[in-house]
Formats: structure tokens, C-alpha cells, sequence
């Protein structure tokens, strides 16, 4: 064992050493990620039925999904989901965690209360809310009755919330185009804000925690109000957090399906097709009627494009912003 | 005691494994014992009463092992024969609608039948000829049966008669004006509060209706060579403006089944449904109930839905054989008529009418004769794995958006045939 005792004293081994360490995860990561996204590549362009490649294709598939209008319409859904998402969970996870990072009573129990829904499992999750939001039976159409409101379709509503909106406002016309996301669809979203939330908090409150008491001190010491301390001193040096969390934000909508799946529907995806999130619209290809895989691959790359450049959109726009 | 533990972990993993091994192959038993996986949908009350036929052939059967394993419905069993299939490793049995059995054909992984048939514990041809029309020709793909009925269900009216007495209303409705008449008869404001509180007649957004109504009118599905849409017809049209007219006016559309429970409770006079709901509503009613065949039009006409059941073409010829015998079981004028009365799905065979439990059924459930007798002239949907796929533009397109007047009739059947012939041409 002589020479192994050499070869570590001479840090040799170090490399090696480093390899090791990186194997279990590494194919793990391998295995479940980088041959699948491998395959999913090269499926793209071949003819694929049960598992079985029934031939090349070259772009055949690439050029009907381009022709498809249903294509087009869960991508605008799930724009509209990612926009309903983001921003929201982004701005409501911030407040309550400055709130959180406060010397206040029952801290515990108030970061305990909101970081449940993280842990709880999205089944269960979906479940309880399509009850919340039942028409005839649910909490929410019970209390805005209470409250001598009018009761709302929710999850079965397909019209867009901006002409219902209008219709409200007791205008006749507004222009399909800007009928907005279903109401169906915003129920989807409040639901993933509420779940999404807790999970950011706990990235800001480590981040706010990140940040060194000499310079809170110092703007007050210089006559800083509260408001002039968060602009001034927390919001930029929270802002490399503030980044990482609209980053992951922006990628876990983006491939929302476990939701959409559990609460929308029947089928799945209404009323209407309004729900139809380009995930969904990936699992029907591929998993139903046949299972065509090629084509579901190309949806998947498609979609991996679209987060690929709007990550790098981000990180251009944003990123310049960032104090580190 | 590292190793010790070490060991032990071994052990448990060598001892994992096997397990494994032997659950995944699916048996090759010691005994002599043929196992079989059989793969369906069926739950509730439908998966009890299967379960309970199967422990039956296999206490009849002590050399077959029948192994029924519910994958809680359609849509998740189509993904698992896929995936299963895809990963070489299908079961021996299971229930497939027309279109999978078509793509498993295509993919070579369905079993032709016509060598058991023909074989010594196969069926005669009057046997084939007491199947019930159109249910093996259904099932035949170029010249060759590659599936066998299995629970096949028809649609039927089903009537709340304290309902219909009160309005004077002593049969089901026949034709289309008097489904309207009555339905707008019975649609009422009980309580005198200012809002409807009890429906003529109540639905679920799903093609199966318009689809019969569309058949009744003397429309098609698709043309003949089935490449393209043809419910977007005159007959098509009147057939949609009917049903929006009846959901809407006198009716009320309704998230997944709770139509049903709605007519449970005595709020709605009739409904449309399987006759399988039978044996959902069992014993959940208080009011006297009547089954009706669906009213006419130009034609009777009724749609027969339900799956079959595929044997997989890579099982070893000995589980092939064993799958075979539990067809031929289930198949049996006895078992099917049984089968029938028990969970409101119709006998696959005729002689199945005529049994005794069948009979019996049919005292107890006023008008379930002439709802069966509907099979006379059922017809059944394309079959092909795009219409699999362009049914659903019909239903989301076409029938959704009607119902929920977000499109006029008009609009909505151009734009669903648009979408199935996009589908239908690839």
C-alpha cells in the first residue's frame, strides 16, 4: 500500500479522487437525463409506434407540428400560464418572506404553515382544490354567495377573464383575441402559485438572511426609512436570489403538467382545450391513440428550445441588473 | 458487524430480485399451473363483479391461473399496453378498444384468432352465428378476428316515472319532437323561487349522443372509405342544433357523471347513458325507474361501445392456449348472460337472452329488453386509430363548444371536421 500512501501525498490521486465522488451521481444524471434528452434528439426524426422505429423521417414531424393549430394554442396557454405564474408567485413569495424574516411571534409555526403545501403531494393537492373550486359544491361558490356575490364555473369555465371582464363591465363586444386565459385556466394558476410559493420562500428568506447586518445598520445609521433600506440595500443585494428564483420559477411552469392532468377536464385539457399546456398536448401525443414518440420527441425539443432561449433571454436582460 | 450488515443487505437485494424476477415473468409455475395477466379497466361495481367471474374460472379451471389486474380505466390501460408492449414485456390478456387493436396489429403484437376457433376446443359455426350481429365482424380485420367482444354496452334512456306520471306522461319519448316536448314538459320551477330546479333532461359534453342523434337523422360518421369527416351534413347540423337545444333549453350539461347523480336525486325526468349505469345507480334511487331505447328519427339507431379482448402474440403457445379457453369462458352464452345481468353490459350472444338470469334481469328492469333488442340494428364507430384520435376533435371541438355556446352548431361542426380531416389525412 506503499505507493497508493506516494500517490496521495503527491495529491496524484486528487483527480481520481474527484471522479469517484461524481460517479453515483453521475450516472444516475446519465441514466435518467441525458440519454433520454439523447434519444429524444434522435427520435424526432424518425417514425416511431410502440416503441418500435418504423424508419427516418428527416423533419416530417417538425413540419406538422407547425401546421397543427392545437400546437399553437397550448403554447399560448402555457404562455399564459408561465406570465399568470411567475410574476405573482415572484412578488407574493418576497413580501411574505421579508415578513418572515422579522423577529416576530410563532415564526416557526407561520414558515412551517407555508412551506406545507411543498411537501404535501400535488395529487392530494389538485384534488382538494378541484373540490374548492366545484361549482355547485365548492368552498370558494359558497362564500362568494355568502358575501351575496355571484357564483363563478371555475375549472369548467372556458370563457377568457378579460371578456368576462367586459361582459361584467356590461360592454357587448370585446375582441376574441384579447379574451384573455379561461377561468379555468387562472384557477390552475392560483392554485400553483399557492403551492409554488413556499418552496421560494425558504430560497429568500436564506438569501435575505445572506445579507450582512453592517449594511442595514449603516442606512439606518444614515437615516434610512424602511422603505428606502429594502430599495436600497435589500433589493439589490437580493437580487442574485431574486434571479435564481424567477429562473426556476419560469422552467417548472413552463412544464407544468401533474395540475393540469388531475384538475382539469373531462377531458383533460378543457373546457374547451383552454387548459392544454404544451406538456399535456406532449403526453396525448405520445402516450394516447397509438403513442406516437417521434412526434411527442419533437414537441419536447420544441419546448426545450423555448425555455433554452428564454433562460438566455433572462440571463442577457436580467442578469446585468444582478449585484453579486 | 459492518459486515454482517453488509451481508444482510445482500441478501435482501439477491432476495429482491427474485422476487422480481418471478413477478415480472409472470410465471412459469412449478406446478404445471398456467399463469395468466389479464389487463383492464374495469372498476367499482364492474371490477367486482369481473373479479368474481375470474376466481370462478379459475377454481373451474385448476390447471389456469387467471390474474386480473384493473388499471382503473381506459385511458391508463391504453398507455400501459403501449408502454408494455413498446417494452417487450406485455401481458397475455387484455381489453382494447377496435383502434388499439388495430395498432397492435400493425405492430405485430396481436394474436390471430381463427386458428383457435377452428382448433379442438374452438367453436363451432353455429356458436359463431349466436354471436350477436356485427360483434365478430367488428372484431375481424382482412379476413382474419384478432378480438372478441367482451362488455359491450348500448346507450338507452333511462326514466324517472314519478316524474313523467306527474306530467301526465305514460311512455318514453319515441321520436325527437316528443323527446323535446317532454323534456320541456318536465323542466320546471318546483320550488317557485324564480329558478328552474328540476330539468326535462340532463348530459355530459361527450360525442356518444350526437353521434346517435347524428345516425338517427341518417347522417354518417365518416364517408365509406373513411378519409374524411361527414358528419359536417345537413343531418349532422340538424343533429347538433337538436342537442343544444335539448341540453340547453330543457336540460342541463353537467361535469363528468354528475348528471347522474342529479337524476338520482329525482331532479331530472330522463337521461341518456351506457346501460352500464345501471349498475351505478343500483340501489342509490327512490323513484320508479324505466329503461327506453333512444327515441328515432329518420331510422332507429344506436351505437354499441365497450371493448374487446386481445390475446399478445408473444406469449408462449401455452399461455396463448390458457388465454384462449378464458375467452371462450367468458364468451359462453352462461358467463356472458351472467356477466349481463350483473353489470348492465349486453350478452355477446343471442341464445344469452333466453337464459334464465338473463329473463330475470329483464322482469326486474321494465323496458331492458327493447334496450338490448336495440342491438338488432346497432351499428358501430369507425375503428380506425385516427378516428380514435379525431373523435376527440369532434367531442372538443365540435360537441364542447356547441354546448356551451361559445360557437353557433354551424361554426362548431365545420371547425370539428376541419380538425378530424387535418387528422385523418395524416
Amino acid at each position: 500500500m506503499n505507493w497508493l500512501e506516494t500517490l496521495r501525498r503527491n495529491k496524484a490521486m486528487d483527480p481520481i479522487t474527484a471522479a469517484l465522488y461524481i460517479v453515483p451521481a453521475g450516472i444516475i444524471v446519465l441514466i435518467f437525463r441525458m440519454i433520454p434528452i439523447a434519444s429524444a434528439f434522435v427520435l424526432s426524426f424518425f417514425d416511431v409506434k410502440m416503441g418500435r422505429v418504423r424508419g427516418f423521417i428527416g423533419l416530417a414531424h417538425y413540419v406538422r407540428l407547425f401546421q397543427d393549430p392545437t400546437f399553437f394554442n397550448s403554447l399560448g396557454t402555457t404562455a399564459y400560464y408561465v406570465i399568470g405564474v411567475v410574476p405573482a408567485s415572484l412578488f407574493l413569495s418576497l413580501f411574505l418572506a421579508v415578513l418572515l424574516n422579522q423577529k416576530i411571534k410563532g415564526l416557526g409555526f407561520y414558515r412551517t404553515i407555508y412551506f406545507l403545501p411543498v411537501v404535501t403531494s400535488l395529487v392530494a393537492i389538485s384534488m382538494v382544490w378541484k373540490w374548492i373550486f366545484h361549482p355547485r359544491l365548492g368552498l370558494l361558490n359558497f362564500v362568494f354567495e355568502k358575501l351575496g356575490g355571484n357564483s363563478l364555473l371555475w375549472l369548467e369555465e372556458p370563457r377568457g377573464i378579460f371578456e368576462m371582464a367586459a361582459g361584467g363591465l356590461g360592454w357587448e363586444w370585446w375582441p376574441e383575441a384579447l379574451s384573455g386565459p379561461s377561468l379555468a385556466l387562472v384557477a390552475v394558476v392560483i392554485v400553483a402559485i399557492w403551492r409554488g410559493i413556499g418552496y421560494n420562500i425558504v430560497i429568500f428568506l436564506a438569501g435575505l438572511q445572506n445579507i450582512p447586518d453592517q449594511y442595514y445598520e449603516a442606512a439606518r445609521i444614515d437615516g434610512a426609512n424602511t422603505r428606502g433600506v429594502f430599495w436600497r440595500v435589500t433589493w439589490p443585494l437580493l437580487s442574485p436570489t431574486t434571479f435564481y428564483v424567477m429562473l426556476s420559477t419560469t422552467i417548472v411552469s413552463f412544464q407544468v403538467f401533474t395540475q393540469i392532468y388531475l384538475m382539469t377536464g373531462p377531458p383533460v385539457g378543457g373546457p374547451m382545450g383552454t387548459t392544454k399546456v404544451i406538456v399535456y398536448y406532449l403526453f396525448e401525443k405520445g402516450f394516447d391513440a397509438g403513442g406516437n414518440m417521434g412526434y411527442a420527441s419533437a414537441v419536447a425539443l420544441i419546448l426545450f428550445g423555448i425555455i433554452l432561449t428564454l433562460t438566455l433571454i433572462q440571463r442577457r436582460v436580467v442578469e446585468s441588473r444582478v449585484y453579486y | 458487524m459492518r459486515r454482517g450488515m453488509l451481508l444482510a443487505l445482500l441478501a435482501l437485494t439477491a432476495a429482491a430480485l427474485t422476487l422480481h424476477g418471478c413477478g415480472g415473468g409472470g410465471g412459469e409455475s412449478t406446478d404445471g399451473v398456467v399463469e395468466l395477466q389479464f389487463w383492464h379497466a374495469m372498476g367499482g361495481p364492474l371490477g367486482d363483479a369481473l373479479d368474481e367471474l375470474v376466481v370462478e374460472f379459475n377454481e373451474t379451471h385448476p390447471d389456469i391461473e387467471v390474474q386480473s389486474i384493473s388499471m382503473g380505466r381506459y385511458q391508463a390501460l391504453s398507455q400501459k399496453i403501449m408502454a408494455a408492449v413498446a417494452a417487450g414485456q406485455p401481458p397475455d390478456l387484455a381489453q382494447a378498444y377496435e383502434a388499439w387493436t388495430e395498432n397492435l396489429i400493425e405492430n405485430e403484437s396481436a394474436e390471430p384468432l381463427s386458428g383457435y376457433i377452428a382448433g379442438p376446443d374452438g367453436l363451432s359455426d353455429e356458436e359463431i352465428a349466436d354471436f350477436v350481429e356485427g360483434m365478430i365482424e367488428n372484431n375481424t380485420w382482412n379476413d382474419e378476428i384478432y378480438s372478441f367482444p367482451f362488455n359491450k354496452s348500448v346507450r338507452a334512456l333511462y326514466i324517472n316515472k314519478d316524474l313523467f306520471a306527474e306530467e301526465g306522461l305514460e311512455t318514453a319519448p319515441v321520436n325527437w319532437d316528443e323527446y323535446r316536448d317532454f323534456s320541456r314538459r318536465l323542466t320546471k320551477d318546483r320550488d317557485g323561487d324564480g329558478a328552474t330546479d328540476q330539468w326535462g333532461t340532463a348530459g355530459q359534453i361527450s360525442a356518444w349522443m350526437f353521434e346517435n342523434l347524428l345516425i338517427q337523422n341518417g347522417g354518417e360518421i365518416l364517408t365509406a372509405d373513411g378519409t374524411r369527416a361527414a358528419f359536417d351534413s345537413s343531418e349532422g347540423l340538424e343533429a347538433l342544433e337538436f342537442m343544444v337545444e335539448l341540453m340547453t333549453e330543457y336540460g342541463k350539461v353537467t361535469s363528468g357523471y354528475e348528471y347522474q347523480n342529479d337524476f338520482q336525486a329525482g331532479k331530472i325526468g330522463m337521461i341518456e347513458g351506457s346501460t352500464v349505469s345501471l349498475s351505478f345507480m343500483e340501489g342509490k334511487y327512490t323513484f320508479d325507474l324505466a329503461v327506453a331505447p333512444l327515441p328515432e328519427q329518420k331510422q332507429k339507431a344506436c351505437l354499441v361501445a365497450g371493448t374487446n379482448i386481445v390475446i399478445f402474440a408473444d406469449s408462449p403457445d401455452a399461455k396463448k392456449a390458457a388465454a384462449w379457453k378464458f375467452i371462450k369462458w367468458f364468451t359462453s352464452p352462461e358467463i356472458t348472460a351472467r356477466w349481463a345481468a350483473r353489470t348492465g353490459y349486453a350478452p355477446v350472444r343471442r341464445s344469452a337472452m333466453d337464459d334464465p338470469v338473463m329473463v330475470q334481469r329483464f322482469d326486474e328492469i321494465e323496458g331492458l329488453r327493447e334496450v338490448i333488442a336495440q342491438l338488432e340494428f346497432a351499428t358501430y364507430e369507425p375503428r380506425s386509430a385516427a378516428w380514435y384520435a379525431g373523435r376527440k376533435h369532434l367531442e372538443e371541438i365540435g360537441v364542447e363548444s356547441a354546448l356551451r355556446q361559445q360557437r353557433s352548431p354551424r361554426e362548431a361542426i365545420a371547425s370539428a371536421a376541419a380538425a378530424v380531416n387535418a387528422e385523418l389525412a395524416q
